[in-house]
């Protein structure tokens, strides 16, 4: 394990520009399934939904339908909540650094940022990862990894005591 | 020539006395020259107790002050805000000057320090839910909680909470904006593409006088030009700076002004070296008994006073200018004297000590500053020119107004307005002006717009309210905020909880933007147990025990709390820093301040308020406005009744028909220049209700020039000199950057120019011999 952790290295920025380049390039419209590991749970909590993302509102959407149907908005100004059975979408998070960090993933839009160091490893190909450099931010989120595989786009990130992972999955038109 | 009668040398000891006394004052106890704005009005509203609260919590207010240093980027800040402090920290008057702070609490530390009471805290939505017993909704929320994509409080919290109720109360107060980016203890906000460093000090305001405010302040502006990062400025002491600033530029300018235009009248009308210097004794000798009345009277003076008092410089020329006028003709005659002028000089005088002793009267003491060193400094005036003139004919200046070729073509025309046709014309006029105030008055006492506050200040202390990350219209209210007190802490926080949920409910109708109370952070113990009891039966339902079996997880029994949290514990924690002086205890009394930002409705504020003694909506600037207005009101009606009674005493010294004809004039000018200051400035305020009072003294003093002694020569030269001074002294103030001068400026300058115009109508059935004495 010691190997591995030590392999990530910093990138450069032509290469950093060619490990983006999956990422740039996310599904605007598709299905998630989450995955949250707490520290003291055996078992990891799951849901799944679908998501879609207005990258010229630069907005994302993600309509989470298990365990529970919760609509949840995020775009510069915040990020919004709509319960089942509620009409408005309702702000539960003012800082807006979280937001911009989660749309700055999900839009693609994450070279242009000084938040993130990125670093690769041989050994996971296809996968990138960075520390939160703001501590604003690091007090929401710690760490993130994006993966390319195949079909799928891993998102990772690390908070206190809790690993997300969130897996993507494309939305073709027939 | 004769030798100095009692009363001349009695005048003399006097002035004597009256330069040394001022000279020992000043030196020994020197008034304290008040610049701040916000405190000119200022009066006691509450009870004594009550009023050195809300002093506490405003002295508090103001003697937090922070710069911000802007720059592209951080280390530049850094760099350049330690610069500054080691300059901050040279200053004796600059306390806690700091860039570095302690560690500045985490998340995570607000998290552990909550759950050492283990069920005291709920939100307002848990509460609701397990008050009602609404469990199924409980548990919706721990899985939303669970399964959002970034949710920090849940991990920090989940171990000792697995209900998340812990998580969902610091939700629910926006823990994370309590928590600040430091790097090295510097204390960095981001706005766009700049980075700013904070700077913070505190100015000893009450030991500083305008002089060490100025020097502080230019100490501060110029280490700020020296560095290579933007400063941004928040604080009492720069207002203060450039309110005296302005204030003491507009003092010196209109001072000079007024001097410059009086010199040039003595040219013009008396020609002498001696006329220049009766009229130069008589302003300084007014000036002088004016100050010393202020000294004595007054601890503390507001600078405003002083701009307003420019205007004595015009108004005690005025006598002088009679007086020499009347000398330099009873010289021709044979014999120099005054005596000619002692009737309308003494009822002009009578008049203007009317006026001014209504402003003593007034509730605001700038009112009464103002009134006292005018009024001293006219009988000062008065008795100068009444006693010491007539004692050396040197005085008199040269004067002929028989080859004037304008004075007779003046003399004409205000022939032409002493008739009945001209008197029917100006009642039309000044019915017509009557008519546009009665429709258009729109009279505003709003006091935060009687004076100007820099616009540079302003434009800094936004930038710096955008960096904290508050909209402008979701600013913290301008010392607009609940007091509520109680007998106990405890029962505080009940009182105080009590009023937050009535504000909730104005934060949903959109009526204010938001609140701030240490009651959403901590609540009584008898309420920490009711939330632990409500959580407690929660937990021990069905419905909870399977939620945790689909977490893996098993029942522990919520901890019981031996102690619960209490206002001074929670008051040491690093995160609760920008609520201890939310926190008052006087005299085994207990007061807590709730914060408003973005007031929408202030008549839902103030009917909250209503429903209980312990809780006051403190709204300094609506109360000193009301209060303006109601000033407003009784000095109207004390000017009516001042009118009357001067027609009333010129009944019976002179006859009804005169009597009513001379208080026409004042009535006609008061009248037609409160309707022109309101078709300018498009409004009214008190200060052209309290110019109305200049107004009418100074045209009753014309006015009885002419009515003892018609239209003549003398007296439309005279009142010509005495006018043209004033109304050049006024039409200056109308140019005064603060609005509260400008207006008392423009109403005064309008009027003095309609009495000129209207006063001979004071000569009606008079002689028309223009040359007659």
């Amino acid at each position: 394990m010691a190997t591995a952790a030590t392999s990530w290295q910093t990138i450069d920025t032509q290469q950093l520009k060619q490990s983006l380049a999956p990422f740039n390039n996310f599904p605007v419209k598709g299905s998630f399934v989450q995955s949250k590991k707490l520290k003291f749970l055996t078992v990891p909590i799951r849901s799944s939904g679908n998501f879609a993302i207005d990258k010229v509102k630069s907005e994302l959407l993600w309509h989470q339908q298990t365990p529970v149907e919760q609509q949840t908005k995020i775009n510069q100004q915040g990020i919004f909540q709509q319960k089942q059975g509620q009409n408005n979408f309702v702000k539960v998070v003012d800082d807006s650094v979280i937001s911009q960090l989660l749309l700055a993933i999900f839009t693609g839009d994450i070279t242009t940022e000084d938040w993130f160091l990125w670093q690769r490893n041989p050994a996971e190909a296809g996968c990138i990862k960075s520390d939160i450099l703001s501590a604003d931010l690091s007090q929401y989120v710690q760490s993130i990894k994006l993966c390319h595989l195949q079909n799928v786009l891993q998102i990772t990130l690390s908070e206190n005591q809790v690993e997300t992972l969130i897996e993507l999955t494309e939305h073709k038109e027939e | 020539m004769t030798g100095a009668s009692g009363l001349q040398k009695l005048w003399l000891l006097t002035f004597l006395v009256a330069t040394c006394l001022l000279v020992t004052l000043l030196i020994q106890s020197p008034p304290t020259i008040n610049a701040d704005f916000s405190q000119i009005f200022y009066r006691q509203s509450h009870d004594q107790q009550t009023e050195q609260v809300i002093e506490q919590i405003r002295q508090d207010n103001e003697s937090s002050h922070l710069i911000l240093l802007e720059a592209k980027s951080l280390e530049r800040a850094i760099e350049q805000a330690e610069k500054l402090t080691d300059t901050l920290k040279q200053s004796t008057l600059l306390k806690d000057v700091k860039v570095t702070f302690a560690q500045t609490p985490q998340l995570e530390d607000i998290a552990q320090f909550y759950a050492q009471y283990p069920g005291a805290f709920l939100s307002e939505r848990y509460h609701t839910w397990l008050q009602q017993q609404q469990y199924q909704a409980v548990i919706e929320q721990q899985f939303a909680a669970l399964t959002q994509m970034v949710n920090p409080l849940v991990g920090s919290t989940f171990t000792q909470d697995p209900s998340l109720a812990l998580a969902d109360f610091l939700a629910e107060q926006q823990a994370s904006a309590a928590v600040q980016q430091t790097v090295q203890g510097h204390l960095y906000l981001t706005l766009e593409d700049t980075t700013a460093v904070l700077v913070y000090f505190k100015p000893d305001m009450s030991a500083m006088n305008i002089q060490q405010i100025a020097a502080v302040a230019e100490q501060i502006n110029s280490a700020c030009q020296a560095l290579s990062a933007n400063c941004l400025k928040v604080g009492q002491l720069f207002h203060a700076d450039y309110a005296s600033q302005s204030a003491q530029f507009e003092m010196m300018a209109f001072s000079l002004a007024s001097m410059l235009a009086i010199t040039l009248l003595i040219c013009f009308a008396y020609k002498t070296v001696r006329a220049y210097l009766a009229t130069l004794l008589v302003i300084a000798v007014s000036i002088l008994f004016g100050l010393l009345a202020l000294v004595i009277f007054f601890a503390e003076v507001h600078i405003l006073t002083l701009v307003f008092g420019c205007t004595l410089i015009g108004i005690s020329a005025d006598y002088a200018f009679h007086a020499m006028s009347e000398l330099a003709e009873s010289k021709q005659q044979g014999q120099a004297n005054i005596k000619g002028i002692h009737k309308p000089l003494f009822f002009g005088f009578l008049t203007s000590v009317i006026g001014y002793i209504i402003l003593c009267f007034s509730p605001f003491v700038i009112f009464q500053q103002v009134g006292i060193f005018t009024l001293v400094g006219l009988l000062a005036a008065y008795l100068t020119v009444i006693l010491i003139f007539p004692f050396r004919s040197w005085f008199v200046g040269q004067v002929s107004w028989q080859q004037k070729a304008w004075l007779h073509f003046l003399l004409s025309g205000q022939n032409s307005i002493a008739s009945i046709k001209a008197l029917y014309l100006l009642l039309a006029v000044a019915a017509f002006a009557a008519y546009v105030i009665w429709v258009g008055a729109a009279f505003t006492d709003d006091v935060r717009r009687f004076y100007q506050v820099s616009p540079e200040l302003a434009e800094q202390q936004t930038k710096v309210a955008r960096y904290f990350n508050k909209e402008s219209n979701k600013q913290l209210a301008d010392f607009q905020f609940y007091l509520v007190s109680a007998d106990s802490p405890q029962q505080l926080l009940d009182r105080e909880k009590q009023l937050t949920v009535a504000l909730r409910k104005l934060v949903s109708s959109n009526q204010l933007s938001n609140y701030s109370a240490m009651s959403d952070w901590i609540v009584s113990s008898k309420a920490q147990q009711y939330n632990w009891d409500l959580l407690n039966t929660y937990q021990q339902t069905e419905l909870y025990q399977s939620y945790l079996q689909q977490l893996g997880l098993s029942y522990q029994p919520l901890i019981q709390n031996h102690k619960w949290l209490d206002i001074d514990t929670w008051l040491q924690q690093r995160f609760a820093a920008s609520y201890r002086n939310h926190y008052k205890v006087v005299d085994g009394q207990y007061y807590s301040v709730v914060k408003l930002y973005g007031i929408r409705s202030l008549t839902e504020l103030d009917n909250l308020a209503a429903y209980s003694d312990n809780v006051l909506f403190v709204d300094r600037a609506s109360t000193i406005s009301a209060q303006l207005t109601q000033f407003r009101g009784y000095l109207l009606k004390i000017l009516v009744i001042a009118v009357a009674i001067a027609w009333l005493v010129l009944v019976v010294c002179f006859n009804i028909k005169q009597a009513t004809v001379v208080t026409l004039i004042p009535i006609i000018s008061s009248v037609i220049s409160l309707s022109i200051s309101q078709l300018v400035q498009s409004e009214l305020t008190i200060f052209n209700v309290l110019a109305v009072v200049l107004v009418l003294a100074l045209s009753f003093d014309y006015a009885m020039f002419y009515l003892s002694k018609g239209v003549v020569a003398k007296v439309s030269f005279t009142t010509l000199i005495s006018a043209l001074s004033s109304i050049f002294v006024f039409a200056i103030l109308g140019f005064s950057s603060t609005p509260a001068i400008a207006s008392f400026g423009l109403t005064v300058f309008v009027g003095i120019l309609c009495s000129y115009a209207v006063a001979p109508l004071a000569a009606i059935n008079k002689q028309r011999d223009i040359y007659a004495r």
